[in-house]
């Protein structure tokens, strides 16, 4: 039965709670999720000309969809943001079982030095990456052509831009997997080890059996943050490539930003910036799990 | 070769390998910041510096590049500060009281972290949700919005660090009397000082590094962000390397120092499941 003063204890344990994170919510639903909701009743609407504020519900999802130029924009993203993911990974991963078998000392520098190109901002770091991969001033063409094997510039080709495009991006992002995938790689208790070494397990089998089902978690998790990111990166196209040549490395990010505030078609931006924010969701929704799924 | 030799010098190639690949383009980028225009521009690119100088760096601080510095320090530290305040409190409530709707703040702050990251779907909404609001191009959007994509990895930093705390800590300190405010502010915050650093980092990073609401939100050069300034420059100066390269020294030249200084803070916390691509 409920006595009285456990009911002013509960209302005390809850008036405080919801007081403490007040400020918090306030925040978020103010300013995270609220344009959010408020971008997609606003989408239904006519943002312009002479039909302003009149209602057209999803016709213009309809419309946006059916473009020409919308399949490509979906293809190029896809290739991009599927590219450095895998890249970023597997890279990560390399470089993180590389660095779990070092002494700590080791271990702690190279991965402070791996970590650097993450911190940095996408725009310098999509410009400083122009400049030592891509110029022709830059080190790494010169350094390819004295080992003999003279580089393009990356820019003639559409396929030359995406391949330029995807390694920025593993590059900014790289060390971000790395430390992501090395604290699993930690976590893996070394008995396990022991114990599959003395029942005769390869390395190779020791590596499948145990290290890569254990470290699904991480795996998983550091794949949807990448691709969240990658998805939604304006600055890497717009400065590495500029959506270039002839579109070919436009993706949906550059495509909503150059349409809102280039062109300044906020009605065509702000679909696709909706239809991206689905695909966010998912991708959010798959995180929680993920990220629920190893605290327990 | 004796096995350790060996050891010692792939290592010794593997760290170069990763130094030449990962820090190439921003060393690069200093030196090349540092060097004489016509160096710059020369064809085939010398490795080896003839003089050093910091002709570059003048230019870039005549034009509008120091004000847009500060204005991004300012916002910085703004997010730091109330990212800090608000998180520590959610964190507690988070981690340490049972009310009611718990769980639906847990799942707000949790999917807001990659949510942030969410630029290209956000700014268009945001743009128009702040025009309606008449926020747009005034000096408290950027650190609203920098606050608000910061502060669900703060919450999750300190309530991860909170968590680790004994609750017996806690009821010592209500038989001496002290409610849950100093409990928090006196007894456990202090106990979290890594946590505030990492999250205090990730913030501050996060803020200073921004441009695509920096871009959007605010017009008036006085209220420009960093990063805008350094885009802006990259029309500016063209094929101009010596002035864009400086710019972009000067920008991350407080990331790396606060690298060096709480890395490993960083790294903890990156990997206390807090993580934002």
């Amino acid at each position: 039965m409920m006595t009285r003063a456990n009911l002013i204890k509960g209302w005390r344990r809850n008036g405080h709670g919801l007081l403490y994170v007040a400020p918090t919510v306030v925040l978020l639903l103010l300013l995270l999720y609220g344009p959010a909701i408020s971008g997609f009743y606003q989408s239904l609407f006519r943002l312009g000309g002479a039909n302003a504020g009149a209602f057209i519900g999803m016709d213009v999802y309809a419309t946006v969809v059916s473009e020409p130029g919308f399949g490509k924009v979906v293809a190029s993203t896809a290739f991009f943001v599927l590219g450095s993911v895998i890249g970023t990974v597997t890279l990560g991963f390399a470089i993180a079982l590389y660095i779990n078998g070092l002494d700590d000392v080791s271990a702690r520098i190279l991965q402070i030095w791996v970590i650097i190109p993450w911190a940095i901002s996408s725009v310098v770091g999509a410009l400083l990456f122009r400049w030592f991969y891509m110029s022709d001033l830059g080190l790494f063409r010169e350094m390819l052509r004295w080992i003999g094997i003279p580089m393009m510039d990356p820019m003639s080709t559409g396929t030359g831009a995406m391949l330029a495009l995807i390694m920025s991006a593993v590059w900014k992002k790289l060390g971000f997997a790395v430390i992501l995938l090395l604290s699993g790689l930690k976590a893996i208790p070394q008995d396990y080890y022991e114990a599959a070494r003395i029942d005769g397990a390869s390395a190779l089998q020791r590596f499948r059996e145990i290290t890569v089902p254990l470290l699904a978690g991480p795996l998983l998790i550091s794949s949807v943050v990448l691709g969240i990111a990658d998805l939604n990166t304006v600055e890497l196209p717009l400065i590495v490539t500029g959506g270039g040549p002839l579109d070919s490395t436009t993706t949906v990010a550059l495509s909503i930003y150059q349409k809102a505030f280039s062109q300044y078609d906020l009605q065509r931006a702000i679909t696709l910036a909706i239809i991206t924010f689905v695909v966010n969701i998912v991708l959010v929704a798959l995180y929680v799990r993920s990220v629920r799924g190893q605290e327990e | 070769m004796s096995t350790t030799i060996r050891k010692k010098l792939t290592l010794i190639i593997i760290g170069a390998l990763v130094l030449l690949f990962n820090l190439g383009p921003i060393l690069w980028g200093v030196l090349g910041s540092l060097r004489p225009r016509d160096e710059i521009m020369r064809y085939p690119p010398e490795p080896i510096p003839s003089t050093l100088g910091i002709e570059h760096y003048r230019t870039i601080t005549e034009g509008g590049f120091l004000p847009a510095a500060q204005a991004s320090l300012i916002y910085a530290v703004v997010t730091v500060f109330a990212a800090l305040i608000a998180g520590s409190l959610a964190a507690y409530a988070l981690d340490r009281i049972r009310f009611v709707g718990r769980s639906v703040v847990m799942f707000l702050v949790l999917a807001g972290i990659p949510l942030a990251s969410g630029a290209a779907a956000l700014i268009v909404p945001t743009y128009l949700y702040m025009v309606k609001l008449g926020l747009n191009d005034t000096v408290f959007v950027l650190p609203l919005v920098y606050i608000a994509y910061n502060l669900p990895t703060a919450v999750w930093v300190l309530r991860g660090a909170l968590g680790g705390l004994s609750s017996e800590l806690d009821e010592a300190a209500a038989i001496d009397g002290a409610g849950r405010l100093r409990t928090l502010f006196e007894i456990l915050l202090p106990l979290c000082k890594p946590a505030i650093g990492a999250a205090a980092l990730f913030c501050f990073v996060g803020a200073w590094n921004e441009f695509v609401a920096g871009s959007v939100l605010v017009d008036n050069p006085d209220l420009r962000p960093i990063q805008v300034s350094i885009y802006q420059n990259m029309g500016y100066f063209g094929r101009d390397w010596g002035p864009l390269l400086a710019s972009a020294t000067l920008a991350i030249v407080p990331i790396i120092i606060a690298f060096l200084i709480f890395g490993r803070l960083l790294i903890s916390g990156l990997t206390k499941g807090a993580v934002k691509g």
